[in-house]
């Protein structure tokens, strides 16, 4: 794979404190390791003041280290001013020039860099046609919608043909439909142009679909990193599990073991039976079974599933699936996508009706330690 | 019925405010065409022998008329003020900027007190600020002249435009210099190309106030003029006892005139820009 090369970024042990207006020191960036391979489109997702920005910004100049290693192609970086980093970024707010004209942003940094007029106006016009905005070189900034001006910002950040392109959270400001052609768009470019590129998002959605690697941030500290199937099938953690995806997550004890299967009980008393794999009787850890897991009907031979019976409280219909939720004797809540497949058993979801929910024993994931 | 007698009566009102305001100027204008060489109240007959007067050209009115003061000491006074509000605007403005950009750009030590202490000049009391400027002037052994004139000034009007391209500065996105430096630029480019154009209007408002305000300042200036280098607003502020000469009408006439079309010049500069604010505003975030 193209990331096993000699990575663009390279960042060690990253550690970056602020002190807030009362005193207190906060850790925005806590021991973070990263590298980001080149041709790579790798995605920093977390909620909100997980750190995301902050290692963006310190990659880009704009955020000094207070301690830990910057390596941009192989040439250290932490006391390399911004205007001298080999990173162009993509702002949130896009930062056009209002003064100046689209021509005039988008060959800013070849102007900076004194490429002669002419060459110059060639390369404006081609990373134009590239966003899909070629022609508009006289307008100003201050005359187009916003999906023009974030095209405009990207044809601006990638002229000059960097090592890596940053983008804060480019998107947020675009209206659902226009995002999701952005996204796309976006991942054909960062092919065609075969530069890195590092994205980030507080939204899994956008993650999951535009992500080569997906670095989970939270607290400051990295959460998980991988593939976007391997994030969402095997989280690392409670906190990875529950900010992608949907999920139902049982704290269990492991009461009964075969060869194949283990059988648990949750907290409240739930029976759950997953894979045996390393599992021990009595260890504690946390089982996760994602709404989309659930069968009506046992798919296959009753060895190899399981189920929760319950009562459904709601069901609702949101175009193709079923969102079913219901509550188990014991109280645990469960939420259950169902496929269209089932509408004949529509009746057996109606509120109040008792219903048998199957998973397969092995799509069940077991993550480590009860702690949440 | 009612609503109407109250629209009218609030026209009226209006009306009458506006003739208070500007009656008086409308007065200084019609006189200055006076052609009344003893008394410049009392209407003589259309002459525009003041103005030829100050423009140094021959005419019968003023040489037929003795007033102790000479037309030259008017117009040397004038010349002070120019020359004193040009220097000053200049350099208030270059200094007013760049404080404005330290105090807005870098974080530092003692940042709000030096804030407030760039205010305080603009709510000293006139009196306070022209005779502690003489004492602090006589102490260290500047002369009383243009020097101390133009030192004097520049010491309140440096508030006036760091305040003035402050509010600029306070509506101009950092992302803006931030993208700059992103893409390659240094800090100097990054001025020059980014942040000089977008707080320009600002920073023509700012010299233009000082220009202005230092024009037409009185009290201060009355206290660390020297004697050969009266300006303007003290040179008409001593001759009200001994005499006005009738070419102060037309003066007052030209700089009024001068006036609007600063003015004009500042609102069209102003109106120039929206685009680019606009542009500003639609960012959001």
């Amino acid at each position: 794979m193209s990331h096993t090369n000699t990575p663009v970024v390279e960042i060690k042990a990253a550690v970056k404190h602020y002190r807030t207006p009362e005193g207190q020191a906060v850790r925005a960036l806590d021991g973070v390791d990263l590298s980001v391979g080149a041709n790579e489109f790798v995605t920093l997702l977390g909620p909100s003041g997980c750190g995301k920005t902050t290692l963006l910004r310190a990659i880009s100049g704009f955020e000094q280290l207070d301690s830990g290693s910057l390596i941009i192609q192989g040439q250290p970086m932490n006391d390399v001013p911004p205007y001298q980093r080999p990173v162009n970024t993509v702002f949130q707010s896009y930062a056009l020039f209002p003064h100046l004209s689209v021509g005039d942003n988008v060959g800013y940094a070849l102007e900076v860099r004194g490429v002669p007029r002419k060459e110059r106006d060639t390369r404006v016009g081609e990373a134009l046609e590239m966003v899909g905005m070629g022609g508009l070189q006289k307008r100003k900034p201050g005359l187009l919608s916003g999906g023009q001006q974030q095209r405009v910002a990207l044809a601006r950040a990638i002229v000059n043909r960097p090592a890596l392109l940053l983008l804060d959270e480019p998107l947020s400001a675009l209206d659902r439909h226009l995002r999701q052609s952005m996204q796309r768009e976006l991942k054909k470019l960062q092919s065609e142009l075969g530069i890195a590129f590092v994205f980030v998002t507080h939204d899994q959605e956008e993650a999951l679909t535009m992500s080569d690697r997906i670095v989970v941030l939270n607290g400051g500290h990295v959460q998980q990193i991988g593939r976007p199937e391997a994030i969402y099938d095997r989280p690392a953690n409670a906190f990875v599990a529950g900010f992608i995806g949907e999920s139902n997550l049982f704290k269990a004890r492991v009461s009964v073991v075969d060869d194949q299967h283990a059988e648990l009980v949750s907290d409240v008393g739930d029976t759950l039976r997953v894979r045996r794999g390393e599992l021990q009787l009595n260890q504690q850890v946390q089982v996760l079974l994602r709404p989309e897991q659930f069968h009506l009907d046992c798919p296959g031979s009753s060895d190899s599933h399981a189920w929760l019976e319950g009562v459904v409280e709601q069901t609702v219909f949101v175009g193709k699936d079923f969102e079913v939720s219901m509550r188990t004797p014991q109280g645990s809540q469960v939420k259950a996508v169902v496929r269209d497949a089932a509408r004949q058993a529509l009746q057996r979801l109606h509120a109040g009706e008792t219903l048998r929910l199957w998973y397969a024993s092995q799509a069940a994931h077991v993550l480590a330690g009860g702690a949440r | 019925m009612m609503r109407r007698l109250g629209q009218n009566l609030l026209s009226g009102y209006s009306l009458l405010f506006f003739v208070f305001l500007y009656l008086p100027i409308g007065l200084i204008f019609v006189y200055s065409f006076n052609g009344n060489p003893l008394n410049m109240m009392i209407w003589g007959g259309f002459s525009l022998d003041w103005y030829r007067s100050i423009f140094g050209m021959a005419n019968s009115l003023a040489d037929n008329v003795q007033y102790i003061e000479s037309t030259d000491q008017l117009l040397g006074s004038l010349r002070t003020s120019l020359s004193v509000a040009l220097i000053t605007a200049l350099i208030s403005t270059v200094i007013g900027t760049l404080t404005a950009l330290a105090l807005a750009r870098f974080r530092f030590r003692l940042q709000g007190f030096y804030r407030m202490l760039l205010f305080m000049p603009m709510m000293m009391p006139d009196v306070v600020l022209g005779i502690s400027l003489l004492i602090f002037f006589v102490n260290i052994g500047i002369p009383l002249g243009k020097v101390s004139i133009i030192i004097g000034h520049c010491s309140f009007l440096v508030s006036y435009v760091f305040i003035v391209v402050s509010a600029r500065l306070a509506g101009m996105d950092t992302r803006l210099e931030e993208a700059s430096a992103d893409l390659g630029a240094n800090p100097w480019y990054t001025f020059r190309r980014i942040t000089l154009p977008m707080i320009l209007p600002g920073v023509i408002g700012g010299a233009l106030l000082s220009f202005i305000i230092s024009m037409d300042d009185l009290v201060i200036t009355y206290f660390i003029s020297g004697v050969d280098s009266t300006t303007l607003p003290v040179y008409i502020y001593g001759m009200i006892r001994r005499g006005i000469k009738p070419e102060i009408n037309a003066i007052a006439t030209l700089l009024i005139l001068a006036s609007l079309l600063i003015a004009a010049v500042g609102l069209y500069l102003r109106n120039r820009q929206p685009a680019a604010l606009k542009a500003e505003d639609s960012h959001g975030s």
